[in-house]
């Protein structure tokens, strides 16, 4: 509680929460007005759609930055430090500190959307069902690209690897991974078709999209092929647990393993 | 209370500390003095566990080093806590990650002693730098530790700040402190014996004995 009370307090007096949480509500509400010329039924899916299409360009590299700026700033005030020589080991610091950062960040973001549930009634007929899975992409994009931020934080010992290494990860993530899989595609046959798989759902973008398009009802798995069977051996709602799961626990490992303390190494 | 023994540390091929023994009796005010580059921040982050001990052995109090995490309090050079905290806010988060609780009258006791009271609800990003490493000071002094460390106190503060600091210094009694300085009269106002590190070996002087040494143009500082 003491990091979470910490990190609230800078969090709110500082800017970088608020302009986020500005620029979230603003193409929340230009999405409003845009889709609410559809229809209250169909409408609706275009904003969720359209919403979350807008936000996943946006989330993941304020999640990087906001992360790996927390984390860094901790060296460069030498508050780490203070903090390592007490009662703290790395891994309770980074601990302590990305649950912090993580419900600051979240909270904020979590009660703007249940307020924008209110003009969402107004224009729409409202599936909150779906609306849930909204909000788990959203929030499973935070947690994952946050996390990143830590260990990119972590690792950092200025402010211009910061940013060279979260625009390399956003980068590799929107283009490199697919490019990738691209590369392979016409060798996939049966056999390794589940490595595939593996591989293509190891990417976040690409596991919270299926998860709530196929949430929305907009895939329907009734009638897949057998390769397409053995490519979704697993159910969108698993794929993107394990995902989630997954990016966590190895970007927190990487940031215990790969802490660098700043000035004496 | 802090015996160091055979201490070696090195960077690539450079040995920046070389079998580097030294002992620190209890209450004795000792300054670590060296050139830049010397080691000084290498042995003071050894001590408190910050870099890996490969050769030698670091006992706390009769403990092994890595065990008695919790005997030695620290204000680092240069740090700056949490600029939007207020200076209570900030003596709140350490006192609670420190010691797990913030007990009001010894943070307002200890403020107090620091000439920070009056000024404990502003953010200290207002404050002056003498201010904010009296705020370090009451954070340190908050922990109760029997050994403190401070690297450069007074660096970069004007006169009259430390002068203040000095007078804090001054009113610490019961403590082991090693202090790294490169002042010769805040050395000669605060500390009892000098360990001077150069070219990876330490020395301690009595601080009469290093001054003497000093002026006769034997050390470089």
């Amino acid at each position: 509680m003491n990091y979470i009370w910490k990190e609230w307090k800078e969090s709110i007096r500082s800017k970088g929460l608020w302009l986020s949480l500005a620029i979230m509500i603003i193409v929340s509400l230009l999405m409003l007005s845009r889709s609410s010329g559809h229809g209250v039924e169909q409408g609706y899916y275009i904003l969720i759609m359209n919403l979350f299409e807008s936000l996943l360009y946006f989330i993941p590299i304020l999640c990087l930055f906001l992360g790996a700026f927390s984390v860094f700033q901790e060296k460069e005030q030498k508050t780490l430090v203070m903090l390592l020589t007490k009662q703290e080991s790395t891994f309770t610091f980074l601990f302590k500190k990305s649950i912090a950062l993580q419900t600051v960040l979240i909270v904020p973001v979590f009660i703007w959307f249940f307020l924008y549930l209110v003009p969402l009634k107004f224009f729409f007929q409202v599936q909150l069902t779906d609306y849930g899975f909204l909000l788990a992409t959203i929030i499973g994009l935070m947690l994952v690209f946050t996390q990143l931020g830590v260990l990119i934080g972590s690792y950092s010992r200025s402010r211009m690897q910061i940013a060279g290494i979260a625009v390399i990860i956003w980068f590799y993530f929107f283009f490199l991974h697919d490019f990738a899989l691209l590369s392979v595609l016409p060798n996939i046959t049966h056999d390794n078709v589940q490595l595939f798989s593996v591989a293509y759902f190891l990417n976040p973008i690409q596991t919270v999209r299926m998860f709530l398009e196929s949430g929305l009802g907009i895939y329907s798995f009734g009638n897949m092929s057998r390769l397409l069977e053995s490519f979704m051996w697993l159910t969108p709602s698993l794929f993107f647990l394990f995902n989630l799961l997954f990016w966590l626990i190895l970007s927190f490992a990487g940031a215990v393993l790969f802490h660098r303390k700043e000035g004496f190494e | 209370m802090i015996e160091v023994t055979g201490l070696t540390q090195s960077f690539g091929k450079k040995n920046v500390l070389d079998d580097v023994s030294l002992t620190i009796e209890q209450k004795e005010v000792c300054a670590l003095v060296g050139r830049n580059g010397a080691g000084k921040s290498t042995f003071i982050n050894s001590l408190l566990g910050l870099l890996p001990i490969k050769t030698g052995k670091i006992l706390i109090k009769g403990t092994e080093q890595r065990k008695s995490k919790n005997e030695i309090a620290y204000l680092p050079e240069k740090f700056m806590l949490y600029p939007t905290l207020t200076g209570y806010e900030n003596m709140v988060f350490f006192a609670k990650a420190a010691t797990g609780h913030a007990e009001e009258t010894k943070m307002k006791e200890i403020l107090t002693a620091v000439r920070l009271w009056d000024d404990k609800d502003i953010p200290i990003k207002g404050y002056s730098k003498g201010m904010l490493q009296r705020l370090g000071l009451a954070v340190t002094l908050y922990q109760d530790s029997d050994i403190i460390i401070l690297d450069e106190p007074t660096s970069g503060i004007d006169p009259m700040g430390r002068k203040e600091i000095l007078e804090i210094l001054k009113g610490l009694k019961n403590k082991t402190i090693l202090l790294s300085s490169h002042h010769l009269d805040e050395i000669k106002q605060l500390c009892t014996h000098v360990a001077y590190l150069d070219g990876g070996k330490i020395t301690k002087y009595p601080v009469q004995q290093f001054i003497k040494l000093k002026h006769l143009g034997g050390m470089n500082t």
